[in-house]
């Protein structure tokens, strides 16, 4: 059975630091820009009044972008946690 | 039931009611259920990442591409640079992911002097990456060919690839060539080391 301290020896300071800052920065980012480049294209709404004010004029192609580079950003978060979070050598009988 | 059967079946019994079963039987059946759960769940997560990398390269290609008379249509540059950060992604990923593989084998050639093996590791892994940065920057281009057309076509296309096989043959000639010499190498420090402690014996026996 796994304990805390293997998974921090396995992890180590960069392992952490990767799932850090795919849980507080990459993730929330990634997936703020996905709904605001949505909402924009739609004629804006709660994200974008509150991030750029009331009036707000992005066409398709803008937030196309917007959503694009959202999207690549969430799953680029998800595949480093998937590889980070995965003991791919490990196995039970070890 | 046959005679026949009636007869396996009794021999069979027979032979189990003499049998001992084996003290570790069921920690060893539970163990093989482990790794086998284990084993499954590594391959949906190998297939998770698979998704999750075809997910961003598919994501950058819809937020960088226009459509143009039914066609995607991608402006060169942004082929480019898709194209020079997958040698980076496969440079830093092969590195580590071979060497991982090769541990076992470097530990066996060099079991004579394992400080040595770890800095030939070292100085192979410096090198390698040397090359693959040389090559990465030898091919990577700042201005459109003049074969190219401004959105991406079979020539650019063809020339993208072609960098992605070159760099996957450099790595394949590389780690070729380092199976065969690393025993090479690894005997022949072996033998220094043995000359040198045999030319220290005999100057003192002199």
């Amino acid at each position: 059975m796994t304990t805390s301290t293997s998974e921090d020896e396995r992890l180590g300071w960069e392992g952490w630091a990767v799932l850090i800052l795919v849980f507080t920065q990459a993730l929330p980012i990634g997936l703020y820009f996905v709904l605001f480049g949505i909402e924009a294209s739609l004629g804006g709404g709660g994200l974008v009044r509150r991030t750029v004010g009331d009036e707000v004029a992005v066409s398709l192609e803008t937030s196309r972008v917007i959503v694009g580079f959202g999207l690549a950003l969430v799953f680029v978060a998800l595949a480093a946690w998937l590889v980070r979070s995965t003991d791919w050598d490990q196995t039970p009988s070890a | 039931m046959t005679a026949l059967e009636q007869r396996l079946h009794d021999a069979l019994m027979e032979g189990a009611v003499r049998t001992e079963p084996a003290p570790d039987l069921f920690s060893r059946v539970k163990i093989s259920i482990e790794e086998d759960r284990w084993r499954r769940r590594r391959l949906q997560r190998r297939i998770w990442l698979v998704a999750a990398l075809v997910g961003a390269l598919a994501s950058i290609v819809y937020a960088t591409s226009t459509y143009d008379n039914g066609r995607l249509a991608m402006q060169w540059w942004v082929l480019e640079a898709i194209a020079t950060t997958m040698l980076i992604g496969l440079a830093l990923w092969l590195g580590p992911f071979i060497k991982r593989f090769g541990r076992a084998y470097a530990a066996d050639v060099f079991r004579a002097n394992p400080a040595t093996g770890k800095s030939f590791i070292l100085l192979a892994d410096i090198v390698y990456y040397l090359i693959f940065g040389a090559y990465i920057l030898f091919t990577v281009r700042f201005q459109r060919e003049s074969n190219w057309s401004e959105t991406v076509g079979p020539r650019q296309l063809q020339w993208e690839v072609g960098r992605i096989g070159g760099i996957l043959l450099i790595i394949g000639i590389l780690h070729g060539a380092n199976i065969v010499l690393m025993p090479l190498l690894g005997r022949l420090f072996s033998l220094n080391r043995r000359l040198d402690a045999r030319i220290r014996d005999d100057d003192l026996d002199v």
